[in-house]
């Protein structure tokens, strides 16, 4: 069987990094990016877990994101990325 | 912005969707390449979103697999406001008739501006336009430029280069005059080489002719040369087309009777915006209305055309001024301060009378008092070159040889 190309994450991060390549862009690893505490968008995920005002659970190729805050709304969502708007109060990797 | 505007033009609905399984209806759609955005949970399986009105007819599939309920709440943007209102007529109309007033409008020429002219009179070259086809009223499509350019250079000589650039409502003729030609002697017809003015020979760079005159030598205005007939014992007298540059020290003087007493304008340090609106050849204040508070004052106006987007310009103008308040101050000097001032004052007038190719080498100046004013004289030394073509004619040569 393949495998998983993010099982050698680590170490594909440093040849990218080597070759001085975006690593988001060639790796589809996700990325986070916070705004201000009031806006969060997340790329290269895989899907939506689990949705609602306080607590935004994505599925990723390296785990679980779950961003947590209040009056969270999902401002635009497409097949990369998702941008939250609302109070972010905290987010895990599980 | 622009994606909000495009939304809104393409139109876009809310939805209301209600279900167990909400995010997997959100991951379906996103697979099949539905665009959505503003998705707000209400209850625990119930959402708001908004979505395009394409998007919506391809919802079905993912609507039901998941047993997700949707309804549409409202319909938004310009496609809707146009259903809404299919049935005012007049509404239509007026929408319809400000499209067609507009591009109607818009498509005459408002004004001619014109640029680059200095001894043209923009007068004549308005009504040597308007005989081209290019004037304030005239409809924008049918002329071309090149049409025009080839008239207006067989109407006016002094044009060497004109272009017209019709930009939204407005003409803009730019215009190159044509600069005289220097008189110049015909290559090859015999001519000899004058003095053009007084001075004493430095060098001559002579490539053809014969040289009469030596270094040193004083010349007077009009004196010869370099001689464009040889005389030589066999053949008789040949005449040529003398060429080449004489370069002689040369005087200038200028000189004047000026008052020790003059008057220098000096600004106040008070200043005032004053704001105006101009349509047509009206022009109303906007602020303040009141007149202008200093006896003497320098303005300087700046005037912006109002302009609808893009090149549209409306025969309407803003007018800022800015004032300033000066005061005239009568200064005396001695008579050193105003030797100098003066001075200065000669040499510059000097100088913008000479040509490029003049080096001045030495400044002379002198003064004598004449009861309350002062008599000035101003002398420069320059390195110039003074040989001009003067044509020979045959009959000359025939007389002179008798």
């Amino acid at each position: 069987m393949r495998k998983k190309r993010t099982e050698n994450a680590p170490k594909a991060l440093k040849v990218a990094k080597a070759l001085e390549l975006p690593p988001d862009v060639v790796l589809g690893i996700p990325g986070i990016t916070v705004l201000g505490g009031c806006e969060a968008s997340v790329q290269n995920y895989k899907g939506i877990v689990e949705y609602d005002d306080k607590k935004v659970v994505l599925n990723t190729s390296i785990g679980i994101f779950e961003i947590t805050g209040e009056e969270l709304d999902i401002k635009t969502v497409t097949d990369d990325e998702v941008t939250l708007h609302g109070k972010v109060t905290g987010f895990e990797i599980k | 912005m622009i994606f909000a505007f495009l939304k809104f033009l393409r139109g876009y609905l809310v939805i209301e969707a209600e279900g167990l399984f909400l995010e997997r209806f959100i991951n379906l759609a996103i697979k099949s390449n539905i665009f959505l955005w503003d998705i707000k949970k209400i209850s625990r399986n119930k959402m708001t979103l908004k979505i395009s009105i394409l998007g919506y007819k391809k919802i079905g599939k993912a609507a039901h697999a998941t047993a997700t309920k949707v309804v549409i709440k409202e319909r938004r943007g310009l496609p809707n406001f146009m259903n809404k209102h299919k049935k005012r007529k007049a509404f239509l109309i007026g929408i319809i008739l400000f499209g067609i007033i507009i591009s109607c409008l818009s498509s005459f020429v408002w004004s001619v501006e014109i640029s680059g002219t200095e001894k043209i009179d923009e007068a004549v070259l308005r009504d040597e336009l308007r005989s081209c086809g290019i004037d304030a009223g005239v409809l924008k499509f049918n002329h071309s430029p090149q049409e025009v350019k080839r008239k207006m250079m067989l109407l006016n000589p002094d044009i060497a280069w004109i272009w017209v650039d019709i930009k939204g409502t407005r003409a803009f003729v730019e215009v190159k005059e044509r600069t005289e030609k220097p008189d110049i002697v015909p290559d090859g017809e015999p001519c000899n080489i004058v003095a053009d003015c007084d001075g004493i020979i430095e060098n001559t760079v002579i490539l053809k002719g014969k040289t009469v005159v030596s270094e040193g030598d004083i010349v007077k205005k009009g004196d010869l040369l370099v001689s464009g007939v040889d005389d030589t014992n066999y053949t008789g007298p040949i005449m040529y087309h003398a060429d080449g540059e004489v370069y002689a020290m040369t005087w200038h003087e200028e000189s004047g009777v000026f008052p020790l007493t003059r008057t220098e304008k000096f600004k106040t340090g008070n200043s005032q915006s004053r704001f105006g609106v101009k349509i047509a050849n009206w022009e109303v204040p906007v602020y303040p209305f009141s007149k202008i508070p200093f006896e003497q004052y320098d303005k300087n106006t700046e005037e912006k055309t109002l302009k609808l987007w893009g090149d549209l310009y409306l025969p309407a103008s803003w007018k800022s001024y800015y004032i300033e308040e000066i005061t005239e101050n009568s200064v005396t000097m001695n008579e050193e301060e105003a030797f100098g001032f003066y001075t200065d004052e000669l040499c510059k007038k000097m100088e913008r009378q000479f040509s490029a190719d003049v080096e001045i080498i030495n400044k002379d100046a002198n003064y004598e008092l004449q009861g309350d004013k002062i008599y000035v004289k101003c002398s420069l030394q320059c390195r110039e070159e003074i040989g001009q073509q003067a044509p020979l004619y045959k009959n000359d040569m025939e007389d002179s040889g008798d």
